[in-house]
């Protein structure tokens, strides 16, 4: 009791005092012990101005980045906005739909160069795919637990994500079938898959690695686009505006968005909600495999576990910019691109910038406890 | 058919321990024979004739366990890839000791089930299990048993023949992780909180034990033995640790709501382990004056030698947990000069795991009942209410997400000095997932279901898993694609038959199917309404 | 209550009276009828053994004369522990079968000393399927399980040197000889870190050996051949762990010392590599190097820093240790838009003499595998070939010894020199690691395949 009323009628200046201090404090703190992941402010600046085009190119490879989080992104956080789920298996959702663009891609093309043309094409399959997978795996998984609490369905999800990553990880076994058969011809393409299960697998390369700027500014230009890094770019760009165009204008855009709003009355309106929301998984499956082929055509890899760290960035992204909110997750990613990339710029070790990532956003969420763009009624009790 | 002579909850510990049986075989009889019997006597109804009942049914699912041991023995394990069970195991003795297991255990279990007595019940039951319990690490090597080589003074040495297939190793760490879980229902369970990133805790605990239990720091100031504490008061250490960490984390925090506070705390999860790993070279100096020495363009030694070092400053940056490479060996318990404890043998450790479990689900249990118990469970049946009625929300709250993180330090302490090794690979993601997945299965909110999905699922992941792996791996290849296996074909369809390399898809298949078909969880807590509006 | 009382007393002296006559009828039972059936198998593999020997007697025959004229076949058993799971596995899976081939390519169906013992070997798994990588817990299992085993004389593994530091006291304990494939952790056999290697051996005595070079040598390697390259600036980049971070330590320190200036040093983990390779690559080639060193392995994703390296408009050397000289590494960089390989013209080492130079064991290591496993010859993991030399070596040592005893086959297998092994004369020191210091320099050509060349030092 004393204590808690000693300053507060004793010393009212040293509260103005400590509220500067506090921030120097806080300032002076972070500085001391960011020193063993590089922060080091006088080592930066001197960084920085010795190379400054260098942040602007950091730039242009996190608004890479972050194109293909934010598709990915959209996928969690429609189904967030609909069940309020938190569907773990999206992430791999998404690494089988860079499976099926690779076996596309190189299939058709029995190994030799792939033509652009058979690159676009690739969006097809890998997103009807992953629509189709993810719509299958809500009714069979999900629906039947959408009753429980929703841990109980995260929880399938979880084993969901088990399951697929491991029909992932098996799918490279395939690459034993050209060793067993080495004079059937039509199967060598299958090589692609790599020496062993597990393996990186390399994604062809479409896309010439030129600087379009050099056309443009000369050969002496600091910066530098390569075509991939637009294309992805411009695809996020048209996948977003389709996507916010559907359910802003269609009849199964509307639905959806009145079941998100309020089930039972969308049920009362005629509305099947077992088949908006089964379309909702189908649509952020599609999406995910949208982003499959955009990670394949512009890392020029893929592996079983892509899943995981695309997953997490997206969920993560989806969740500060305001869960259930399409430009908050466009937003999101925007941020954790841009971040990720500086950070990778400035400090040490990659380790640091996720932790950094994470960092801030434990910090946007104490402020803004509902995400960036999220409203108070994002969640519903 | 089947229904008309027996229960549901018979028929589901008949396909239970008939399955087990099946991947068994003789090399774990005996267990499954006890486990059994405990099944029928849980699953007798109550009625005047339920121990008779319980013994009859008991011998039928003795019969059932002994005909498809014998099966597996002298057919299944003739498959490629098996390993030679010890004969003993498929003696006529040893079935008939598994058989009368089986009926003794039934027929106990049954009586101590339809005891009126609710207090009496309980202690029987705590009886029998605590007997189970001290016993389990003496016989659970026993494939067969031979009494003429039976010896109260080392009562292993009954076993004709040790099992190669060690329960022991896995139930002690079943019991960390039941331990964790426990904690983890305190948060999840009682108060409602998701928390994704526990594991966080858990590291915590584990890094106290190996700082302060081993040469890592010692060596780096030239006195190995400075930082070696013990483990029985490290362990207080560790688990204050990791309740301080708890308030760190949840205090800012806990006003979010649902899955703000899971990616939140999944958050804190990644960030612990990452910090771990990467404090394995420090030096730090004094920020202003290496801000002042940088900025006048003096980069490595010239600006260190400039700035003022505060830490790591003699010779070699200070290695503080030795990052990726790990912290090894941590010491073991000591009973004073009498016994140390040893790595790799495991009956010591089963012990004070054992006792580690028990004073915990006793300490937790007591809570849940206590005013803070009702509290917390309050504010997850209805938040709004409960503020109401003058519960603290936050407060209330924090005390939950405090009490659970220091089980988990408890864990991590024992773990670390149980493996002797940490480092941070160890403490990722998946193990988060793991322990909250063990909760909402066993039926959160409910110690004992929480403790049954712990066993369930580190049984699966660690025992169960590998010997199905086996017998599956013998029929494919020795049954169903015998004809492949040597064509040019062979190697594509044993890798892909290759039930290893399915493991983690069987335990997903395992997760979801057990979620569609008891999504209350095995045991869900027997308070009202668990329901909630959607 | 009463009679539920009286029926319970009778179902349970029942069911003791059972299991007591189940004991008295225990050793009965065993003794007459049980075992013929439970022990064919051991029988069964003792007569190929009797007919081979001496002119022996028809297997039809009485097994008495058998049993004098060929003493039994004792049971010796290998353990190999090793990830199985998630993505080790690949790596896990070669090593094994390094093993698998040696016992039968170089004893007749696992015997060994004139069909004196029948070695086994059990393959071990220390990860678990929720995790999907090694666990402590797990491997420290396996090991115990060795331990205990009175039969087990040598323990095989294991991939990851944080396993080994779990394994080796254990096995040290029992005096078990521990043999690796792959561990590279400088500090389990050599003074590293402060307390390295003794606080492993808590008998004192070294149990562990590993056919496989440390890391120390293969950085300074490295970083000597870039200086003969010619090259003056390097950047250095590691995955994060503990081989890959161990080698760019020991390269980079190297590096300074002879006179290469270090641009920079970045550590990315294997799965931040697939988010981020793109800005590391960006932050690499804005500092202008001409060289980039990478402590890695293909897993750990190097090939997309490669590719994105590339992307960024670098085009000076690229550099890393065996951790990359993989096939895998190639097709993993894939190719670019006009078809050339991404990994062209990049430079690695390996710690041991190029399979392809050695005149018959390599060569025929190498069609043996292919043929077996179905894996072409130019894609062999790295690493089988470690496992079949870890497993010659313990074979030498028991058909030297022919006791089944662990002391005496640790003691030969320390002793274990200039043994002809697919990895070149092997010879290990007191220390349990191999003594040779033959480093082989790959560079991939355009057709995108490693091949040899020399391994130029700094003038």
């Amino acid at each position: 009791m004393d204590k808690s009323l000693a300053p507060s009628t004793a010393m009212p200046s040293f509260r103005r005092v400590g509220k500067i201090l506090l921030p120097i404090a806080i300032i002076y703190l972070v500085l001391l012990f960011g020193q063993p992941a590089g922060l080091e402010p006088g080592r930066l600046i001197r960084e920085i101005l010795g190379n400054p085009t260098i942040l602007v190119q950091q730039l242009i490879s996190g608004l890479a980045n972050a194109a293909i989080v934010t598709i990915i992104a959209i996928g969690y956080t429609m189904v967030y906005g609909i069940v309020e789920m938190v569907n773990f298996a999206h992430s791999s959702v998404f690494m089988l739909g860079t499976m099926v663009a690779l076996l596309f891609m190189v299939g058709l093309s029995g190994g030799v160069r792939t033509p652009l043309w058979l690159a676009i094409l690739a969006f097809i399959p890998a997103m009807l795919f992953c629509g189709g997978l993810n719509a299958v795996i809500e009714r069979f998984a999900y629906r039947s637990l959408r009753k429980q609490p929703k841990i109980v369905s995260m929880i399938a999800a979880l084993g969901m994500d088990f399951i697929l990553q491991n029909v992932g990880l098996q799918l490279g076994s395939f690459v034993k079938l050209p060793n067993a058969f080495p004079d059937n011809q039509s199967i060598q393409w299958l090589a692609v898959l790599g020496n062993q299960a597990a393996s990186p697998k390399a994604f062809p390369q479409v896309l010439d690695s030129v600087n379009i700027l050099e056309p443009i500014f000369g050969p002496d230009v600091p910066l530098r686009i390569v075509p991939a890094e637009v294309m992805v770019i411009i695809t996020a760009i048209i996948l977003v505006f389709a996507l916010t165009w559907f359910i802003g204008n269609t009849r199964a855009g509307k639905a959806m968005r009145a079941v998100a709003q309020n089930p039972a009355a969308a049920a009362m309106m005629g509305i099947d909600v077992d088949r908006i929301i089964n379309l909702t998984y189908a649509i952020g499956g599609a999406l995910a495999g949208g982003a499959a082929v955009m990670y394949g055509l512009y890392k020029g890899n893929t592996s079983w576990d892509v899943g995981f760290v695309n997953g997490l960035y997206s969920f993560t992204a989806a969740v500060v910019g305001g869960i259930g909110n399409i430009k908050g997750a466009a937003l999101g990613a925007l941020m954790i691109g841009v971040i990720s990339s500086l950070s990778n710029q400035l400090l040490t070790s990659s380790d640091w910038s996720k932790a950094l990532v994470f960092v801030i956003l434990v910090l946007v969420l104490v402020f803004k406890p509902t995400g960036i763009l999220g409203s108070e009624g994002g969640e519903k009790a | 058919m089947l229904k008309k002579i027996l229960n549901r909850g018979e028929i589901i510990a008949v396909a239970l321990t008939a399955f087990l049986a099946l991947i068994m075989g003789g090399w774990q009889i005996m267990l499954v024979a006890v486990l059994a019997g405990i099944l029928i006597g849980l699953a007798a109804p109550h009625t005047k004739n339920a121990v008779p009942r319980a013994a009859a049914v008991g011998l039928g699912i003795g019969l059932v366990i002994v005909a498809i041991t014998s099966f597996h023995n002298t057919t299944l394990n003739t498959l490629p890839g098996q390993e030679v069970i010890p004969p003993e195991s498929s003696t006529l003795g040893t079935y008939l000791i598994a058989l009368g297991l089986c009926v003794g255990f039934a027929t106990l279990t049954a009586f101590i089930h339809n005891l009126h007595d609710d207090r009496k019940r309980q202690i029987a039951f705590i009886a029998m299990l605590g007997v189970l319990a001290f016993a389990f690490p003496f016989f659970e090597q026993c494939p067969g048993l031979k009494w003429d080589n039976f010896n109260f003074g080392d009562m292993s040495a009954g076993c004709s023949v040790k099992s190669n297939i060690l329960w022991i190793g896995p139930v002690i760490v079943m019991f960390i992780y039941g331990l964790q879980a426990m904690g983890l229902n305190i948060v999840a369970g009682y108060a409602g909180l998701l928390d994704l990133g526990y594991v966080a805790f858990f590291a915590i605990g584990a890094y106290t034990m190996g700082l302060l239990n081993s040469q890592q720091l010692g060596n780096q100031i030239g006195s190995p033995n400075l930082f070696v504490w013990g483990f029985w008061l490290v362990i207080w250490f560790a688990a204050a640790a990791a309740a301080f960490a708890g308030l760190l984390f949840g205090a800012p925090t806990l006003r979010l709501r649902g899955d703000y506070l899971a990616i939140v705390t999944l958050g804190f999860g990644e960030i612990v382990p990452i910090v771990v790993k990467r404090l394995d070279a420090v030096k730090i100096f004094e920020p202003i004056s290496l801000f002042i020495a940088q900025i006048m363009g003096k980069t490595g030694d010239a600006a260190a030698q400039a700035s003022v070092c505060l830490v790591g400053c003699f010779g070699n940056a200070l290695d503080i947990t030795s990052g990726t490479k790990g912290i090894s060996p941590i010491n073991a318990p000591q009973l004073g000069d009498v016994y140390t404890f040893k790595v790799g043998e495991f009956v010591p450790w089963y012990f004070v795991a054992l006792i580690l479990l028990v004073v915990s689900a006793f300490f937790i249990f007591r809570l849940r009942a206590s005013r803070i118990g009702r509290a917390w469970v309050s504010i997850r049946e209805d938040e709004l209410a409960a503020n109401a009625m003058g519960i603290d929300l936050v407060k209330t709250k924090l005390t939950a997400f405090i009490i659970g993180a220091m089980f988990s330090g408890f864990a991590g302490a024992f773990y670390a000095s149980f493996t002797s090794f940490i480092s941070p690979d160890a403490f990722d993601f998946s193990i988060s997932v793991i322990i909250l997945a063990m909760v909402i299965l066993g039926g959160s909110g409910n110690i004992t279901g929480v403790l049954l999905g712990a066993s369930i699922i580190m049984l699966i992941d660690r025992v169960l898993l590998d010997r199905l792996k086996v017998i599956i791996n013998g029929v494919l290849q020795g049954v169903v694609f015998r004809d492949v296996a040597s064509g040019p074909l062979s190697v594509f369809v044993n890798s892909l038959t290759d039930a290893t390399a399915y493991k983690i898809a069987i335990f997903g298949l395992i997760l979801v199917v057990m979620m569609k078909v008891r999504p209350q969880g095995i045991l869900p807590e027997q308070t009202a309404a668990r329901r909630r509006p959607q | 209550m009463k009679t539920n009382l009286k029926v319970m007393g009778f179902a349970l002296s029942a069911a003791f009276v059972l299991s007591a006559c189940g004991g008295a009828a225990a050793p009965a039972a065993t003794a007459v009828p049980a075992k013929p059936a439970a022990t064919a198998v051991p029988a069964a593999t003792a007569v190929p053994a009797a007919t081979a020997v001496p002119a022996a007697p028809k297997p039809t025959d009485v097994p008495k004369p058998a049993a004098t004229a060929v003493p039994a076949v004792e049971a010796i058993k290998f353990y190999s522990s090793h990830p199985l799971q998630g993505a080790s596995k690949g790596s896990s899976d070669g090593i094994n079968n390094g093993y698998k081939l040696a016992i039968e390519q170089l004893t007749k169906d696992g015997l060994v000393c004139d069909g004196k013992f029948k070695i086994t070997l059990e393959l071990l798994d220390d990860s678990t399927a929720a995790k999907g990588a090694w666990d402590a817990a797990t491997e420290q299992g396996n090991a115990t399980k060795a331990a205990a085993d009175k039969d087990a004389m040598v323990y095989f593994g294991t991939l990851n040197s944080g396993a080994a530091k779990v394994a080796i006291p254990i096995l040290n304990q029992v005096g078990m000889p521990m043999i690796s494939a792959a561990n590279t952790a400088v500090g389990l056999t050599k003074a590293n870190e402060p307390g390295e290697p003794e606080k492993y051996y808590p008998t004192g005595k070294r149990t562990y050996m590993r056919v496989v070079p440390a890391d120390d040598f293969q950085g300074v390697v490295n970083a000597n051949w870039l200086k003969g390259l010619g090259v003056k600036s390097v950047y250095v980049v590691d995955d994060t762990e503990l081989y890959g971070k161990g080698v760019a330590d020991v390269m980079e320190k190297q590096a300074k010392a002879i006179g290469i200036e270090v641009k920079g040093r970045q550590s990315v983990t294997g799965k931040d590599m697939q988010g981020q390779a793109n800005s590391i690559a960006v932050k690499v080639n804005g500092t202008k190097p001409e060289a980039v060193y990478y402590g890695g392995i293909t897993a750990a994703n190097g090939p997309l820093l490669l590719v994105e390296l590339r992307k960024a408009g670098f085009k000076g050397i690229f550099m890393g240790p065996d951790g990359v000289q993989e096939n895998e590494f190639i097709t993993a960089a894939g190719k670019t838009a006009d078809g050339k390989f991404v990994a062209e013209g990049i430079y690695a080492t390996i710690g041991s003499v190029a399979l392809a130079d050695l005149p018959a064991s390599g060569k025929k290591f190498l069609t043996d595998y292919s043929a077996k496993f179905g894996i072409a010859a130019d894609k062999i993991e790295v690493y089988s070939k470690y496992g079949y030399a870890s497993m010659q070596v313990a074979l030498a040592a028991i058909s030297k010894v022919c006791k089944k005893d662990r002391a005496a086959i640790l003691e030969a297998m320390m002793a274990t020199k200039d043994l002809d092994s697919v990895v070149g004369k092997l010879t290990l020191d007191k220390n349990g690691d191999t003594t040779s210091t033959s480093m082989t320099g790959y560079v991939v050509d355009a057709k995108g395949v490693w091949v040899e060349t020399p391994i130029k030092q700094a003038p």
